[in-house]
C-alpha cells in the first residue's frame, strides 16, 4: 500500500472494527473502517459535484467527529489535499482566531473550507479576509452526487498539509506526500507488531484524546489504526482537559493497548484524577504510554507510574519518544517493554531523558552551528534524515531552505547522542547569542523566576536588536504575580540584579508585564521568539501599579511566611 | 437565579475547580484574576455549565471580559433555558 486511499480501500470489508467516538457522559458510538470507507467516497463524490478537482486544497474546521473523517479521508479519496485546522476554543479570541484562519487559508490557496455546524458560524470573518471560492460549507452543503471512484494518487503527490507552531503572521505549512505518511505509519505499526505481536498478545486497540489536527493525533494514532484495520477510540480534547480520569477508565472500559499524549497530560493525570474516579478501573491491557511532543520528564513519569499502578499500570509501559511534524512525526522510540532511562547532560550533568534510537530508516546527525557532525556526548544541532521527511513548507521557499538541506532536516532542537539514544535538551533557534556568548534563556530566566513579585515560570529571556544598534542586546520580559506586590520599577530592578549576579549578563532592558501576556505554544511553553516580535513592535502589555489592596495583601503573606502555591496543570 | 447568588456560584467553581483562594468582584478581569490560560478556560467553562446548567457556546465570549459578564451570560441562559 503506497498511499492513504491504497489503505482505505483495503478498509472496504472490515466491519468488526473502526472509529469509536466517546463523549463526555462515556456514551459511546462505533463506526466500522467499512462505513467510513464509503461516507468518504459519498463525500469525495460531493466534492467534485460542487466543482473542486483533484490537488485542490481543502481546509476542514472541526473538533474531533465522525464528519471530520468524511471530510478529510473524502477529499483524499477524490485526490485532494485536506488541510485539518484547529476549531476555536470557547470563550477565546475571536479576532486573534479568525487573522490566523484566515492566513493559513490563504497560504494553502484553500478553495473550499469544510467545516461543522457548530463551527461554521464563528468562521465568517477568517472566510471573508482569505476568500476561498467555494466558501464555507458543512457536509449538509454539498451538493448530491453518487459515490466517487477512487482517484489513484502516487506516492509523491501531496496527502495533507499540517500547521506546525509558527507566529500568527507567518505560520508554517507542513507538505507531506502520500509516501511520507505510509513509511512513518508503517514504521509505527511494524515497531509495535514487533514487540507485541498480536497472536500472543491479541488485537491491537488505540485510544487518543490528542486534537485530529495535530500530527501526533492523526498521523501517530490514526493512520496506523487504519492501515492495520484495528480499532482506535476517540475522546475530544477538551473532554480529556476538564476530566482527565475519563482518558484512563476509557482505556480500562474497551481494553486499550496502545495510546500517546505529551508529558503535561501525565502530569495532570496525577494531580487531578481521584481515587474515587478509578473505581473499578483496570489498566493492564495498556502495553505502551508513548510520551512526546514536549520534553519529557523523568519525575513526571515516575509520579503517574506510582501513582497508577495500583489499578495495573505497568511502569515499562511508558516510552519517552522524539518526533516533529516536518517528519510526518517519530523519529526515534526509546525500546518498548523497557524501562525509561536518563542520562547526564555532557556539560552540565543534570539528567536529561533518553529518547531511544532512530527508528528503521532514520539518521540522527549531531553537528555544530558551522554544520559539521559532532561525535557522541557532544550537544549540538539535531539533524535528522528519514523516509517520512516534509516535501516543504507551502509557500514559503526561504523557510523549507533553512531547514531542509541536501535530503536532511534541521530539526531546530538542540541535543547529544549516546550509545545511540538520541536526548534533546532544548531548542536551538531561542538560544541567546551575545557578544559571540551563547546563552541558553532558560540560565537567565532561572535567576528570576522565583523572585518575589515574579509569576513563577513566566519569564522569557530574548536578544533584540534595538532600533540603530549593532548589535544585539538581552531584554528579559517578566510578568509580575497576580497580587502586584512590587511596583513595576522595582521589581525590574530586582531582575537586573539576579540576572547579573547569576549570568553575568546585562539586562538592556527589563519589561515587567501583565500576567498572562506572553504567548505560548499549545503545550504551555512561552514562546520567546513571538514575545520579542511582540516587544519590538510594542504589542505587550506592561503592568499595572499596584494598588493599596495588593501592598497590603502582600505584606500579610510575607509576614505569615505562606508557602506559594504550585502544581498548577501546564497550558495547553 | 440572582446576579449575587451566580456570583456566589462562581466563586464557589474557581475555588473548587482552580484551586482560586480569593472572591471575586463583578468588576474583576477574568483572564488576569483567575489566570486563566487554555486549559485553565476550559475547565472554568465546562465547571460552569455543570455548576448551573446551562450550555456556553462558541462565540459566547464577545465582550466577556469581567466576572460580571460572565455572570450576565449564565443569567442570560439560565433565563433561556427556562
Amino acid at each position: 500500500m503506497q498511499t492513504l486511499s491504497d489503505c482505505l480501500e483495503e478498509a472496504r470489508t472490515i466491519t468488526e472494527f473502526g472509529l469509536r467516538f466517546v463523549d463526555r457522559s462515556e456514551d459511546a458510538v462505533h463506526i466500522s473502517w467499512a462505513r467510513i470507507r464509503k461516507n468518504a467516497a459519498r463525500t469525495a463524490g460531493q466534492l467534485l459535484e460542487l466543482g473542486c478537482q483533484p490537488g485542490d486544497r481543502i481546509c476542514l474546521v472541526y473538533p474531533t467527529e465522525p464528519a471530520f473523517f468524511s471530510a478529510f479521508l473524502g477529499a483524499v479519496w477524490a485526490g485532494m489535499v485536506p488541510v485539518p485546522l484547529y476549531p476555536p476554543v470557547r470563550l477565546g479570541r475571536l479576532d486573534e482566531y479568525a487573522a490566523k484562519t484566515s492566513r493559513m487559508i490563504q497560504i494553502t490557496g484553500a478553495r473550499a473550507v469544510l467545516a461543522s455546524t457548530r463551527v461554521r458560524r464563528l468562521l465568517g470573518p477568517a472566510i471573508q479576509a482569505a476568500r476561498p471560492e467555494f466558501g464555507c460549507l458543512t457536509l449538509e452543503d454539498l451538493p448530491a452526487a453518487p459515490e466517487a471512484p477512487r482517484h489513484r494518487a502516487r506516492p509523491e503527490d501531496l496527502a495533507f498539509v499540517q500547521f506546525s507552531s509558527g507566529t500568527t503572521a507567518d505560520p508554517k505549512a507542513v507538505a507531506l506526500t502520500h509516501g511520507a505518511v505510509m513509511a512513518q505509519a508503517c514504521i509505527l505499526v511494524e515497531g509495535l507488531l514487533e514487540a507485541w505481536p498480536e497472536e500472543e498478545h491479541g488485537l491491537q486497540s488505540g485510544i487518543s484524546w490528542l486534537p485530529l489536527y495535530h500530527d501526533m493525533g492523526l498521523i501517530g494514532c490514526v493512520f496506523p489504526a487504519l492501515l492495520k484495520g484495528r480499532d482506535l477510540t476517540l475522546i475530544g480534547p477538551d473532554v480529556f482537559v476538564t476530566r482527565p480520569a475519563l482518558w484512563l477508565r476509557t482505556i480500562s472500559r474497551y481494553k486499550c493497548t496502545i495510546s500517546t499524549a505529551p508529558n503535561f497530560a501525565y502530569g495532570m493525570c496525577v494531580h487531578k484524577v481521584r481515587d474515587s474516579d478509578m473505581e473499578g478501573v483496570d489498566l493492564s491491557s495498556w502495553k505502551v504510554a508513548l510520551n512526546g511532543a514536549e520534553s519529557v520528564s523523568g519525575e513526571t513519569l515516575g509520579a503517574f507510574s506510582d501513582r497508577f499502578s495500583r489499578w495495573g499500570f505497568d511502569r515499562m509501559a511508558l516510552t519517552p519518544v522524539y518526533g516533529l511534524s516536518e517528519a510526518a512525526l517519530a523519529v526515534t522510540f526509546s525500546p518498548l517493554k523497557e524501562i525509561w532511562k536518563q542520562r547526564a547532560h555532557p556539560a552540565k550533568g543534570r539528567p536529561i531523558m533518553s529518547l531511544g534510537p532512530p527508528l528503521p530508516g532514520f539518521t540522527v546527525d549531531i553537528r555544530s552551528p558551522e554544520g559539521d557532525s559532532l561525535p557522541e556526548a557532544q550537544v549540538g544541532h539535531v539533524w535528522i534524515q528519514g523516509p517520512s521527511l516534509m516535501r516543504e513548507y507551502l509557500q514559503n521557499p526561504e523557510a523549507t531552505q533553512k531547514v531542509l538541506q541536501d535530503g536532511w532536516l534541521d530539526t531546530g532542537d538542540l541535543g547529544f547522542l549516546q550509545e545511540g539514544d538520541l536526548h534533546v535538551v532544548g531548542r536551538a533557534k531561542e538560544v541567546l547569542i551575545l557578544r559571540g556568548r551563547n546563552t541558553p534563556p532558560e540560565a537567565v530566566e532561572s535567576a528570576v523566576t522565583e523572585l518575589s513579585g515574579v509569576r513563577r515560570g513566566c519569564v522569557a529571556a530574548v536578544c533584540h536588536r534595538p532600533p540603530g544598534a549593532h548589535t544585539d542586546e538581552l531584554v528579559l520580559l517578566v510578568e509580575q504575580a497576580k497580587e502586584r506586590s512590587l511596583a513595576p520599577d522595582q521589581l525590574a530592578r530586582d531582575c537586573r540584579e539576579a540576572v547579573v549576579a547569576a549570568t553575568g549578563l546585562l539586562c538592556w532592558k527589563v519589561e515587567v508585564l501583565e500576567p498572562g501576556t506572553l504567548p505560548r505554544t499549545s503545550s504551555g511553553k512561552i514562546r520567546r521568539i513571538e514575545a520579542e516580535e511582540r516587544f519590538a513592535s510594542g504589542s505587550l502589555r506592561a503592568a499595572t501599579e499596584p494598588g493599596p489592596l495588593g501592598l497590603a495583601a502582600a505584606l500579610v503573606r510575607s509576614s505569615l511566611a505562606m508557602p506559594r502555591r504550585g502544581g498548577r496543570p501546564t497550558k495547553m | 437565579m440572582n446576579r449575587e447568588s451566580i456570583l456566589e456560584g462562581l466563586v464557589a467553581v474557581a475555588r473548587e475547580h482552580l484551586d482560586h483562594e480569593g472572591g471575586l468582584e463583578v468588576s474583576s478581569p477574568l483572564v488576569q484574576v483567575l489566570e486563566l490560560d487554555s486549559i485553565r478556560l476550559l475547565t472554568l467553562i465546562v465547571e460552569v455549565e455543570n455548576h448551573f446548567q446551562v450550555c456556553l457556546e462558541e462565540g459566547d465570549e464577545q465582550g466577556l471580559e469581567t466576572a460580571g459578564d460572565l455572570v450576565d451570560l449564565i443569567g442570560r441562559r439560565l433565563a433561556n433555558a427556562q
